[in-house]
């Protein structure tokens, strides 16, 4: 038999009663103040479930009456009369425990690196092989919306024709991808290759270069992304870490969130530049195989670099390319090597 | 820390005119540590990766009971009292919903217009549901937070909020905000007592001139390096950035004033005085925790972010803070309470 002070509130209204609630042998629970006298038998009292820290108890009459006690011990031993549990009573003790945080701590840093190093790139290129449908669908309705923006090129028909020959060559290289080459009048030198294996080659981009074989090296490297399906990985990869982002930032609060933005840019610019990597590795062996010579990319790689006429080295580990001049560089040493 | 004198309460004298009884300044407290947060955060994100997202709803529920019971007034603390089930049910039909509106609109790229404005069409529904949801599973002192708008009600401030920002080119802004919590505080009860709101519309139109003062510097920044002919340097768009945060700050502790400090209870008022300067540091340290700690800091940021909300938040009490029940509560499902969380509508608040 014990007793604990409380504060009872009968289902009707907010208003207090300061009570005193007696918990007998007898397997009933009296609950009793001024003008309150109540009993409840043990069996049919609920506890809530309890929350970290120093906070108010709560015992659930069936009336639909609630006492409010600080008598937090003598709460715990009734709970072990009640004995009944609620669906929170195991979480609650792995949230008292110190050494459970530190476990899935453990677990939750583990799972978010291992997914980011294998899973999702495992992921991406699973689904980019499974529905070749899907990367037809998306290329072409990218297409669709971009030429709200871009307007038809106004290239001397000769020279799309030669273009057209040479990219014609190398995609017989590769008979299996549906490669196929779109020329844009976009405002901006640029090439992009769309997930179902279109290539957009703006008119900017080849009025900047000096050299036809600094668009045919630009035209290797976007091939070399869809032989190695990165427009499509890379779609399912940002919506992977996008998604692994907000399950652990989501609890931040929005201008927080800002900050916390950067670690997924981070992880999703880290993905994309491993994948220019490889394109431009792709590159320098389709134009070793076509005879052509290497430092015409890297000049078409500073002509861009000069066009936008930013200091890029401040910013690269937020870029979604790896640094303009060690690329440039890779492609000069190649041709030193070759000598 | 506040201990609630739990013993010490007389049975009041019960004024039922409230004219005469003695004002009371009912602070109100948080009692949640950072170190405690942190074991049910890092708890629930465990779970919710091992059961692919299905324990979310569990944990948000854990979360909110943390933040409610932990949230003091008068010697009395809130409580939340939804099923997890419920936000479960809510959340399958959300994501769903969003699965669909990505496959659409991975299929047909140019779909996407017709869903924004598709979203704009519920977003009122989503209100209704949400803010029912939320109230009807909020209580203090045994008494349940009710929530009585009707969809045609909420239809008709949201639409004409809409056409009155295409028509004025958005000038009208503050009010089409100013009617939205209006909607929402007006339609809230506690028990059978509805909630009345005295902020006036002026009132939302000074905070967003001022908010927009603060935030010129913010502007001649971010323009200003390029006419030194470098391009913009990555600190110079770092240095804008931040200083956005001020007007963004700013419009934040003012709106929570406004909003909460024109509730009025029956007798009773309600005050917040959130400030600028010490809102700022707030943020910007939690900002740096988060970021130097790779978010696990997160739970420390909320909570110091939490008890700076709280605690400038003053009830004026005449009296004793009885209500009666309200016995008539409808229950709805879970769903709105769901589109809030994870697709982040904007409440408008």
């Amino acid at each position: 038999m014990f007793e604990l002070a409380a504060r009872y509130y009968d289902p009707q209204s907010s208003r207090q009663h300061a009570v005193s609630v007696l918990v007998h042998e007898s397997g009933v629970v009296y609950i009793s103040g001024l003008g309150i006298e109540v009993s409840c038998r043990l069996e049919d009292l609920r506890i809530a479930a309890p929350v970290l820290g120093d906070t108010l108890e709560s015992l659930l009459l069936p009336s639909g009456a609630k006492c409010e006690t600080l008598d937090a011990s003598a709460v715990s031993r009734l709970r072990l009369l009640v004995g009944r549990r609620s669906h929170f009573d195991w979480v609650s003790r792995l949230e008292e425990s110190w050494p459970a945080a530190v476990a899935a701590t453990a677990l939750v840093l583990g799972l978010l690196v291992s997914s980011y190093v294998w899973a999702i790139p495992a992921l991406a290129s699973g689904i980019t092989r499974a529905s070749p449908t899907l990367s037809h669908k998306i290329g072409q309705g990218t297409l669709s919306v971009l030429d709200l923006i871009f307007d038809p090129s106004e290239l001397p028909e000769p020279q799309q024709v030669r273009i057209r020959g040479a990219f014609h060559a190398f995609a017989l290289e590769h008979p299996e991808l549906p490669l196929k080459l779109e020329f844009r009048k976009a405002g901006f030198a640029n090439a992009f290759a769309l997930p179902d294996g279109t290539i957009v080659l703006t008119d900017e981009l080849v009025e900047l270069s000096t050299h036809e074989a600094q668009v045919l090296g630009v035209l290797l490297h976007e091939i070399g992304h869809v032989a190695l399906g990165h427009s499509m990985r890379r779609l399912m990869e940002t919506s992977a870490v996008g998604v692994l982002a907000l399950a652990y930032f989501g609890d931040a609060d929005q201008v927080t969130a800002i900050a916390s933005g950067l670690p997924a840019l981070y992880a999703t610019s880290r993905y994309s530049r491993g994948e220019e990597t490889e394109a431009d590795t792709a590159a320098l062996e389709g134009m070793r195989r076509h005879g052509l010579e290497a430092v015409h990319f890297a000049d078409m790689l500073r002509l861009l670099q000069r066009e936008a006429g930013t200091g890029e080295a401040e910013k690269q580990y937020f870029s979604s390319h790896p640094a303009t001049h060690e690329r440039a560089e890779r492609f000069d040493r190649a041709e030193i090597e070759l000598d | 820390m506040l201990r609630g004198s739990v013993e010490a309460r007389e049975a009041p004298a019960a004024p039922t005119t409230a004219t005469g009884a003695p004002l009371r300044w009912l602070s109100l407290r948080f009692t949640g540590t950072g170190g405690e947060y942190f074991r049910i955060w890092i708890i629930n994100l465990a779970l919710s990766f091992l059961t692919l997202g299905v324990y979310s709803a569990w944990a948000k529920v854990r979360t909110k009971q943390y933040f409610y019971r932990h949230t003091w007034l008068d010697g009395s603390s809130f409580e939340y009292l939804a099923d997890p089930r419920q936000i479960l049910k809510g959340r399958l039909v959300l994501v769903l919903l969003l699965a669909l509106a990505f496959g659409l609109q991975a299929a047909f790229p140019l779909a996407s217009l017709p869903l924004v404005f598709l979203l704009a069409l519920l977003t009122p529904w989503a209100v209704v549901l949400s803010m029912g949801f939320r109230a009807r599973n909020s209580a203090y002192r045994n008494v349940t937070f009710g929530f009585s708008c009707t969809l045609h009600h909420a239809y008709r401030v949201y639409m004409l909020g809409y056409w009155m920002l295409l028509l004025t080119c958005g000038f009208f802004y503050p009010t089409v905000r100013w009617q939205r919590a209006q909607l929402v505080v007006e339609s809230t009860r506690y028990g059978s007592e509805p909630l009345r709101w005295n902020t006036s519309s002026e009132s939302y139109y000074g905070c967003f001139v001022k908010a927009l003062l603060l935030g010129l510097p913010a502007v001649v920044f971010s323009i200003w390096p390029p006419s030194f002919g470098l391009g913009t340097p990555v600190w110079g768009r770092w240095f804008a950035s931040a200083l956005f945060l001020v007007p963004t700050v700013y419009m934040r502790a003012r709106f929570e004033n406004l909003l909460y400090g024109g509730i009025v209870l029956g007798p009773h008022t309600l005050s917040s005085r959130q400030q600028l300067l010490p809102l700022l540091g707030i943020y910007a340290t939690n900002a740096v925790a988060v970021l130097a700690t790779v978010g696990l800091a997160i739970p420390w940021a909320k909570v110091r972010l939490a008890r700076y909300r709280i605690e400038r938040l003053t009830l004026h009490a005449r009296g004793e803070l009885d209500v009666q029940a309200d016995a008539g509560a409808s229950i709805h499902g879970g769903y709105g309470d769901a589109a809030v969380d994870l697709g982040g509508v904007d409440l408008g608040l």
